[in-house]
């Protein structure tokens, strides 16, 4: 159907403005390439001609990174330029998308490990900062599954608001600093913790740094409640009852 | 002829300060039940689900207000498919919700190949005004209407490229899909005066163009230019152009039930509560002066 086919063409047209460039340099691409017929050849053509194509374009850009900017808003700060970069990057690799903001923001954060894992930034603690938005995400979509490098953990002693994620640096004191500077400043007094942290969302964020016999503990799902001190208790982080087997 | 209901606002979610100062002032409001949703994507088992908190929210509405449904993911203008599973959820929702009416969108926001199967194009994109297209969205919203217990709307799109050679007048093409797809309209004045800025006609003899009868719902919004085009940004107040054709057209429009203002919750601190207010307020003078008794269903 021609029709399909120029919505499909359309649509790659606003998502990847290399394609506009390369069917400009060479429009008999829309001849050879694409089942269109005249009169929607002529009409593709016409769109190179119009400033709307490049609004399309901007919009397509402004719509893609709401997700990343709204819901992981600490990692677009510290990113501050790097972060259109980036997340281009990421879109070519994941043009066809749902946009669905939790498979956008999820897809972005395994995006962001896996390049911090290959290519260190010269912001130390921007992995921390892209695990703990994954973490409080996976809770705001109410994921309970234990992804394969453990970030973030959930186990059934832990409140359904509560999942538990490793972080080297002084979490709530990396947060603050983020929060209260401009984009893009790099912060070299973060302190090294290497801790555990619970993370609890609903609706606002709390944390607590929990001890290494703690954690252990939440990881083999052998967490003794009765021993918890009442930070922990109190601050709804763990099912305070006992989980049927 | 249904009854008209009265100003009503677009959902979201900064105006729970003026619900709770000003809640009295509107009469309905709308919402976007896609915002409510994750969709988990075609032919999952629970495809559409809430998002925690949603349905809780959606019943405290509407135990408030009326509730009218403004979908924005059915992607009716995809051409060669249907999404029969979208049309069921919306039933779902209007069994639950029991939405006034329920509107779409003439456009495509979605694209279906053998690769993915569907995909996003993340903004709403102009169909042309075409037979072929004609007959393909009127089949769609005769199955919608069918489906569903209250009217369907659909609204007029914002575009920002003009599409050569088409085969119908966009007035026309509109007329036409009222009467061949059994659907009412929701006339968007901000998109008809977006559309009229960018591509330079004329709004009123726009309107005239249309079958103002087959008009129920209008949405007014404010916008601001980026990139050298107006946009459709709802990014605070109405402009004067859209009062001007509220006051218009409301005459006009015998079945008008609503009119909706949206602003995008981004604008909120440029608005403030009394503003938003203030906006509510100009809309009923204008409607008052035409419809003279506004019923609360």
């Amino acid at each position: 159907m021609s029709l399909v086919a120029f919505q499909e063409l359309f649509a790659s047209l606003i998502a990847d403005p290399a394609l506009c460039k390369k069917i400009i340099a060479n429009p008999s691409l829309l001849e050879t390439d694409y089942d269109l017929t005249e009169r929607e050849i002529k009409r593709i053509n016409s769109f190179f001609k119009q400033k709307g194509m490049g609004v399309n374009c901007m919009l397509y850009q402004i719509n893609r990174y709401t997700p990343v900017f709204d819901l992981m808003p600490y990692t677009a700060k510290v990113l501050h330029k790097n972060c259109k970069v980036y997340a281009r990057q990421f879109w070519d690799g994941y043009i066809k998308t749902n946009f669905q903001f939790r498979d956008e923001v999820l897809l972005f954060g395994a995006y962001m490990q896996n390049r911090l894992k290959n290519e260190p930034e010269t912001v130390p603690y921007l992995q921390d900062i892209v695990n703990f938005e994954i973490t409080y995400n996976r809770i705001r979509y109410s994921l309970y599954d234990n992804p394969a490098d453990g970030i973030p953990f959930y186990s059934t002693q832990l409140n359904s608001y509560t999942r538990m994620v490793f972080m080297k640096y002084d979490l709530r004191y990396l947060i603050d600093q983020v929060i209260t500077n401009a984009p893009g400043t790099v912060f070299d007094d973060i302190p090294v913790v290497n801790s555990w942290y619970l993370i609890r969302f609903n609706p606002t964020i709390t944390m607590h740094a929990v001890d290494l016999e703690t954690a252990e503990a939440i990881l083999a799902e052998k967490l003794d409640i009765s021993t918890l001190p009442a930070s922990i208790l109190d601050g709804g982080f763990v099912v305070k009852t006992k989980v049927p087997a | 002829m249904s009854q008209f209901l009265g100003v009503g606002i677009m959902y979201n979610p900064s105006l729970q300060g003026f619900f709770d100062t000003y809640g009295d002032a509107i009469d309905y409001v709308e919402v976007i039940p896609d915002v409510f949703l994750t969709d988990n994507g075609v032919g999952h088992p629970n495809r559409f689900a809430l998002s925690a908190g949603s349905h809780e929210k959606l019943c405290d509405l509407s135990a408030r207000w009326p509730l009218v449904a403004h979908y924005v993911g059915f992607s009716l203008g995809t051409a060669g498919y249907f999404d029969q599973e979208y049309l069921a959820n919306m039933v779902k929702f209007q069994d639950i919700y029991k939405f006034k009416w329920n509107s779409e969108h003439l456009s495509f926001s979605k694209v279906h190949d053998e690769e993915v199967g569907e995909y996003a194009v993340c903004l709403a994109l102009p169909l042309p005004f075409d037979g072929e297209v004609l007959e393909m969205f009127a089949e769609k919203t005769k199955k919608i209407q069918a489906a569903l217990n209250t009217d369907f709307l659909i609204e007029n799109n914002v575009y920002f490229v003009h599409i050569e050679d088409e085969d119908y007048l966009e007035g026309v093409f509109l007329k036409e899909l009222s009467e061949k797809g059994n659907c009412g309209m929701l006339l968007d004045l901000h998109n008809v005066h977006a559309n009229a800025t960018n591509f330079g006609f004329d709004r009123k003899q726009f309107l005239d163009s249309l079958d103002l009868t087959s008009v129920q719902e209008i949405h007014i919004a404010g916008g601001n230019v980026i990139g050298g085009m107006y946009l459709d940004s709802h990014s605070g107040p109405c402009n004067d152009e859209v009062w001007e054709l509220l006051d218009y057209v409301v005459p006009k429009c015998p079945n008008l039930r609503g009119v909706t203002y949206e602003f995008h919750e981004s604008y909120f601190d440029k608005l403030g509560n009394d503003g938003i207010l203030a906006q509510i307020n100009h809309a009923r003078e204008i409607c008052n002066k035409y419809i003279k008794s506004e019923v609360c269903l």
